[in-house]
């Protein structure tokens, strides 16, 4: 029997380096941007952020840095640009 | 590397046991359903995972259940944190399948 | 865009104070067990033996809660030293404290699950409940 093909959590981030996601945080706020560079607590850098809360656009910062532990998910967007 | 974790950490327990990263490391493929520690919940395709149990997860639905009711969000690819969950069902459908 | 974050999110649930949780230190610790220099020194040493020794319990019926409040019970299947768990026949049990009105959920069937060691709060083996104090009662009978 094949192994099924395998995306492992660090194969995954080496992907979106670069690419625009949407990382979601416990409390429900959305960070879309531009991922940077990222470690191994989910400590998280963006570019070109912008603040999601409730599902509307709240601010936007140039460069935000993302503390991990605050971290639910992080998703890539392949159908952005 | 998840599966390695699984042997040394079952290694002192009863080898006739079912190891539990070993359990999920058999899901990789198919639908998982992950159940958070919060009102949350999320579905999806595991493609891989760590030792902390951080997934990636494709085609994923994630579930907000409110007392006004239940909110649903779909997303492509995903990487969601291991530290928030409390319970992960191989082959779970989510809650509308355990419902039925 | 991408589909995510149209219908907000914004019930912050219990249990999502940073506190808590601090990403990767707390389950890290299995990895210093495993460090090439203990390593040699543990196969020497009796295998290090956990508090409570699940494997009584293999088959059994456990209950367990979780932090952020939520309760299951099922079979007990398997283990492993982070207390991760496999329970068969899960039943999620509605949330125990009724102050939070927004977390009630139905009782419900999961089947075959595995539970996060990191995640577990407490367990304890069906018919371990605390019961009355049956002495209370016989002592005011008489």
């Amino acid at each position: 029997m094949a192994a099924p093909p395998r995306t492992n959590p660090s194969d995954f981030l080496k992907e979106l380096a670069g690419r625009p996601v949407v990382v979601k945080l416990n409390s429900g706020v959305d960070y879309r941007g531009l991922l940077s560079c990222l470690d191994g607590y989910m400590n998280i850098a963006l570019e070109q952020t912008e603040e999601y809360v409730n599902g509307q656009l709240k601010k936007k910062y140039g460069d935000a840095f993302i503390r991990g532990n605050n971290v639910l998910y992080i998703s890539g967007s392949r159908t952005r640009k | 590397m998840a599966a390695n974790l699984a042997n040394i950490a079952g290694s002192r327990a009863n080898p006739s046991t079912l190891l539990p990263l070993e359990l999920i490391d058999k899901c990789i493929g198919s639908r998982i359903h992950a159940i958070l520690r919060s009102n949350k919940e999320i579905v999806g395709t595991l493609l891989g995972f760590d030792d902390y149990v951080n997934m990636v997860l494709d085609d994923v639905r994630e579930y907000e259940t409110t007392a006004e009711g239940r909110r649903v969000n779909k997303l492509e690819r995903i990487l969601l944190n291991g530290s928030n969950i409390v319970m992960l069902v191989p082959g779970g459908e989510g809650p509308e399948g355990a419902a039925a | 865009m991408s589909a995510s974050g149209a219908s907000g999110h914004g019930g912050a649930a219990r249990g999502h104070g940073g506190s808590e949780r601090g990403h990767g230190g707390a389950d890290r610790g299995h990895h210093h067990q495993n460090r090439p220099g203990q390593s040699d020194r543990n196969a020497e040493k009796k295998p290090k033996e956990t508090l409570f020794d699940l494997a009584r319990y293999l088959d059994k019926v456990m209950h367990v809660k979780f932090v952020g409040g939520r309760e299951a019970s099922g079979t007990l299947k398997g283990y492993d030293a982070l207390l991760n768990l496999v329970l068969d026949c899960t039943t999620e049990l509605p949330r125990g404290d009724s102050d939070e009105p927004t977390r009630s959920e139905e009782k419900r069937e999961l089947g075959l699950v595995v539970c996060r060691g990191p995640s577990i709060v407490m367990l304890c083996p069906e018919g371990m409940e605390p019961i009355s104090n049956p002495f209370v009662s016989a002592a005011d009978g008489e």
